[in-house]
């Protein structure tokens, strides 16, 4: 037997090199002939684009071009990020990318985006995601259906969805995706219990605050090979949202994904489209790096959320039924959502006897959205375990021995109709409750309290 | 964060900088800890920088009744000075040393933050609580302003086009306690509210604020900061709505106090 790795400390094997301050990040390389390109954004939330006046910046010294949407070799009409890097006739969120200029230094790119001219003719904004799903609503984007999310759903929300029953609802256009899980009477059995708790729970869009801003840089070889070196959680996943955009084979795309300063979800695909296509169309190779003013108005942070929620219990502290009904804020533009995986794990490592989880995909004029550390996972633990606090409390229980009787344990069925595999939420309670912090919660100082969630 | 086109001029005198400063579009540079982010953002675009840093505008003179601090005299020096331990100026220090981080300290200065007049920035409640006065030069000629005079709003002071800050004379208050408190905002570091009060022996106070208003201000003398604050102008945002500044002022201002009480009780001037 070889001794245990685990709990063994090992150096990082980019440490040296990151301290030493030896490290290259993506906007350090030095590329031969490097244009730099800077964006123009959208000051609207949602508006008819009219008109991009761009002979006073093209006049500007050391500026290449000013490129729109038309002037990209996109390969597709979609309207997600990537095959909708520029806004084409319809901007949605206020920081969208409208244009790029493009120079051979960035200081006469930033001077030259101050001389573009942006027409727009407003259109209402969507900005309440509860509001926005009322029938009769205005819409958060009148002119083009949403594409689907290509290969980045699969990374964050490959979850089942759940059963997809067109029934009852009366919703605006605005709803994109519906998800409804249940199984027994929940309603009826929450009428029936001891002891009952419920809240509405907001939570707001989280930008995932990487310290590198996004950057990507794209060039052609000779034999037409398009390179990417870029900041990114994926390279394949980049590479075939390339294609996708551009209709290119994969093997004439190579992405080179540089030392990562931050992405935490962000950095999928946002910025390689914009270089790229710059790339594609002045055939020189195009730096794009955001300023972290940019990078918050115009990447894709994590939805907002509404949670209402409502739980019950009997007066022995056994759990009887969940309903949820779960509103994600997708902002605009993006093809795919988090409701599905939100509604799944709002249940917690929970039994139930009854459940009734709704979730709601709602597009508004906000940012695109973007994945972040768990995507619609703390913000349905938060709902869950800030009500199993108030159920305990209710019960005048101990709140880690009412979570301890309706722990799950492998083979017990989950919300998702799948049995849990082991996975340890009895084991990780009990080591919770041995805890010296958790033991002395009673003789603390005034103002002072120990509490723990739980969440998986 | 590239700022726009600007020339820049070394000025090695002072007569060359207040010639150079007549131009209506120029900005005096000194630290530039405030002048270059904004110059960055391209809210402020002047087309000429006169740059006085190397004017010999710095240092202590300190006198029977007064102190003197030349315009260009650094966060970091004001913090560490020995001068400045004794109770009646103590608050510049304890004001110097809260300010920004390091970098910002080892170049900012006390005259270009004063003539910037950021409502959130800390020394001016400093110079008004202590009663200094600005000496204020222009190519034809010098005055001198009460600091109360000088703040007139948000980014606006009561300089005059062409005019430079040349040195900030606090007068020495015998016998006196002085501090400086604020509660800052965590990522910048501004004050949310930033309180600086002075103790006299014969129980006279002065409390000035900053952070809550269009500009740092003094309040009325010797009344309870409390009852001061309930009818001032204050500022809302995002992070600290009206009522919560307000409070907090209030506040800041009584920890002032006590702690200016507590110096003046151990000064044996």
């Amino acid at each position: 037997m070889s001794e245990s790795v685990i709990g063994v400390s090992r150096p990082r094997v980019d440490a040296p090199d990151k301290v030493t301050g030896a490290t290259r990040f993506a906007a350090d390389g030095h590329v031969h002939g490097l244009l730099h390109a800077r964006l123009v954004l959208s000051t609207e939330a949602h508006a008819l684009l009219q008109r991009v006046e761009r002979d006073a910046a093209l006049a500007m010294p050391g500026v290449v071009a000013v490129l729109t949407a038309d002037d990209l070799p996109l390969a597709s009409a979609g309207s997600d990020r990537t095959t909708e890097p520029l806004a084409r006739t319809e901007v949605v969120f206020a920081g969208q990318p409208v244009a790029l200029v493009v120079a051979e230094s960035e200081a006469a790119a930033e001077d030259a985006v101050e001389a573009v001219v942006v027409e727009y003719e407003p259109l209402p904004a969507v900005v309440d995601v509860e509001d926005a799903m009322l029938p009769g609503r205005a819409l958060a984007r009148v002119l083009e259906e949403d594409a689907g999310g290509g290969d980045l759903e699969s990374i964050h929300a490959g979850v089942d969805k759940g059963q997809e029953d067109g029934e009852e609802e009366q919703l605006s256009g605005n709803v994109l995706d519906t998800i409804h899980r249940n199984a027994g009477d929940a309603t009826a059995l929450l009428e029936a219990s001891d002891v009952v708790v419920s809240g509405r729970f907001r939570t707001p869009w989280v930008y995932q605050a990487y310290i590198e801003p996004q950057v990507a840089t794209a060039w052609l070889e000779p034999n037409e090979t398009l390179v990417v070196s870029t900041s990114t959680q994926g390279s394949f996943v980049t590479q075939r949202e390339l294609a996708r955009a551009f209709g290119l084979p994969l093997e004439q795309i190579r992405v080179i994904a540089e030392p990562l300063g931050g992405a935490f979800g962000g950095k999928l695909a946002l910025m390689e489209p914009l270089a790229a296509g710059a790339a594609l169309a002045l055939r020189r190779p195009v730096r794009v790096v955001l300023t972290r003013a940019e990078d918050f108005q115009a990447t894709n942070p994590a939805s907002a959320q509404v949670t209402h929620l409502k739980i019950g219990a009997r007066k022995d502290g056994t759990l009887t039924a969940i309903t949820a009904r779960m509103i994600v804020d997708r902002g605009s533009n993006a093809g795919w959502g988090v409701e599905g995986i939100t509604s799944l794990l709002v249940a917690g490592p929970y039994r139930w006897e009854a459940h009734d989880l709704r979730g709601y995909g709602v597009q508004t004029n906000r940012f695109t959205f973007g994945a972040y550390r768990g995507p619609g996972a703390p913000t349905a633990a938060f709902a869950l375990e800030t009500l199993m606090d108030e159920l305990a409390i209710e019960l005048e229980a101990d709140p880690l021995e009412l979570r301890l009787r309706n722990a799950v344990v492998e083979n017990d069925v989950g919300v998702s109709g799948n049995p849990f595999p082991r996975m340890g939420a009895v084991e990780v309670l009990e080591r919770i409750r041995e805890h010296p912090l958790w033991q002395a919660r009673d003789s603390l100082p005034d103002n002072e309290g120990v509490g723990f969630a739980a969440g998986y | 964060m590239i700022p726009a086109a600007v020339r820049h001029v070394r000025a090695s005198t002072l007569d060359e900088a207040l010639d150079a400063l007549a131009d209506p579009e120029a900005k005096a540079l000194a630290g530039g800890q405030s002048l270059l982010p904004v110059m960055k953002l391209r809210i402020v675009r002047p087309s000429l920088l006169v740059d006085i840093g190397r004017l010999e505008l710095g240092g202590f003179h300190l006198r029977d009744n007064e102190l003197r601090l030349g315009a260009l005299t650094t966060w970091d020096t004001l913090e560490s000075a020995s001068e400045l331990e004794r109770p009646s100026f103590a608050a510049i220090a304890e004001c110097a040393a809260e300010i920004g981080d390091l970098q910002v300290r080892n170049r900012g200065t006390l005259g270009g933050s004063l003539a910037h007049a950021d409502p959130a920035s800390d020394m001016p409640a400093v110079v008004l609580a202590l009663g200094a006065e600005l000496v204020l030069r222009a190519a034809d000629g010098e005055r001198t302003l009460a600091a109360e005079e000088f703040f007139v709003g948000p980014f606006t002071t009561a300089l005059a086009p062409g005019e430079l800050i040349t040195e900030v004379v606090f007068p020495l208050v015998a016998g006196s306690g002085s501090a400086y408190v604020k509660v800052e905002h965590p990522a910048s570091g501004f004050a949310l509210a930033g309180t600086a009060a002075q103790v006299t022996r014969d129980g006279k106070q002065r409390v000035a604020v900053t952070g809550v208003g269009s500009h740092p201000f003094l309040l009325p003398a010797d009344a309870d900061p409390f009852d001061a604050l309930a009818d001032a102008e204050i500022y809302g945002d995002r992070f600290a709505p009206v009522e919560y500044r307000r409070h907090l002022a209030g506040v800041v201002a009584r920890r002032a106090l006590d702690r200016a009480q507590e110096r003046m009780e151990r000064c044996d001037e």
